[in-house]
């Protein structure tokens, strides 16, 4: 567990609603209506709170026909605060999960739902939402100018800006055949 | 009615639901229930852009020379009309949301259209 997920699972713990839905799931696994009655919380809440839950990774849910029953992750509860804790990460672990969380945070704000909201200014957060964008395209894959702009227009109106952005960033390759994934040695 | 006579009763009504919002919001955190408090600080801000809204209404209205039955017309109508407007966006987003399954702003997005409905159907029952 690195130290962002522990941080996430001691935030989702540190909360009395979502100690009280634990508690509930602790004696039986439950669906949100009983929950919500059983608690005296609106359906609404409870939903909020089994999210959190469920990101932080303390709860499972499973369809059952018309209800989704949400039960506890017991790995996760049994193991010992003291040996996540403990966990101790290196320097280049630290290091890769500081700039995995600075790439998160810029996804999060300039994509919504999977659409760009805006091109940032900066270079390299647009360089983080060209590479994000780049997962739509196949490696090894020849595209026409026409399929990488129908491609990136998914995401973003501006699809000319970002392919030729995508083009200078060395992100795609341009030749007489077409265009193409460069991928990372 | 005369319009001063429905700006305090109304402005009573939100500054009641601020009230009422500010001390939930206190009694939530200090039971340790910090994304509920927050669900509090939401609608005491939904209150507050209804509040701000009514009040540059009535500000207008008082600087025309027409009678007071006029302005009271004219207050329903353009205030009404701002329940039509202004939470739009957040169908809007309430809609976006329920497509992606984003539990969270599911939850807001309805507790802002919940806050708006019951101010609107408070100014409404006012006439």
């Amino acid at each position: 567990m690195t130290e962002n997920d522990a941080i996430k699972l001691f935030k989702s713990l540190a909360d009395k609603s979502r100690l009280m839905i634990l508690k509930s799931l602790a004696e039986q696994p439950m669906y949100v209506e009983l929950l919500a009655k059983r608690l005296n919380l609106t359906p609404p809440t409870i939903s909020f709170h089994l999210k959190k839950l469920e990101d932080a990774g303390v709860v499972n849910s499973k369809k059952d026909q018309y209800y989704t029953i949400y039960s506890l992750k017991e790995n996760i509860l049994n193991a010992k605060t003291l040996d996540i804790i403990k966990e101790e990460s290196s320097e280049k672990e630290v290091q890769e999960e500081r700039e995995e969380q600075y790439r998160k945070k810029v996804i999060e704000s300039f994509f919504e739902y999977g659409k760009l909201k805006s091109i940032p200014v900066q270079r390299k957060k647009e360089r983080i939402i060209l590479e994000e964008i780049a997962k739509a395209f196949e490696p090894g894959k020849l595209y026409t100018e026409r399929e990488v702009n129908i491609t990136i227009a998914d995401y973003h109106d501006d699809f000319c800006t970002l392919r030729r952005d995508m083009i200078s960033e060395k992100i795609l390759s341009r030749d007489e055949k077409g265009y193409q994934l460069i991928t990372k040695e | 009615m005369t319009i001063k006579e429905l700006t305090l009763q109304y402005c009573g009504f939100i500054e009641d639901k601020k009230k009422q919002c500010t001390e939930q919001y206190e009694n939530l955190k200090k039971d340790n229930r910090k994304d509920e408090a927050d669900h509090e600080k939401i609608k005491e801000n939904i209150c507050d852009i209804f509040e701000v809204l009514f009040k540059a209404h009535v500000n207008q209205l008082e600087k025309l020379s027409v009678s007071e039955e006029e302005k009271l017309l004219r207050l329903k109508a353009d205030f009404t009309n701002r329940f039509e407007t202004i939470p739009k966006n957040w169908i809007a987003r309430l809609e976006l949301a329920k497509r992606h399954n984003d539990v969270a702003n599911i939850v807001i997005e309805e507790l802002k259209l919940q806050v708006a409905k019951e101010l609107e159907e408070q100014f409404i029952a006012l006439y």
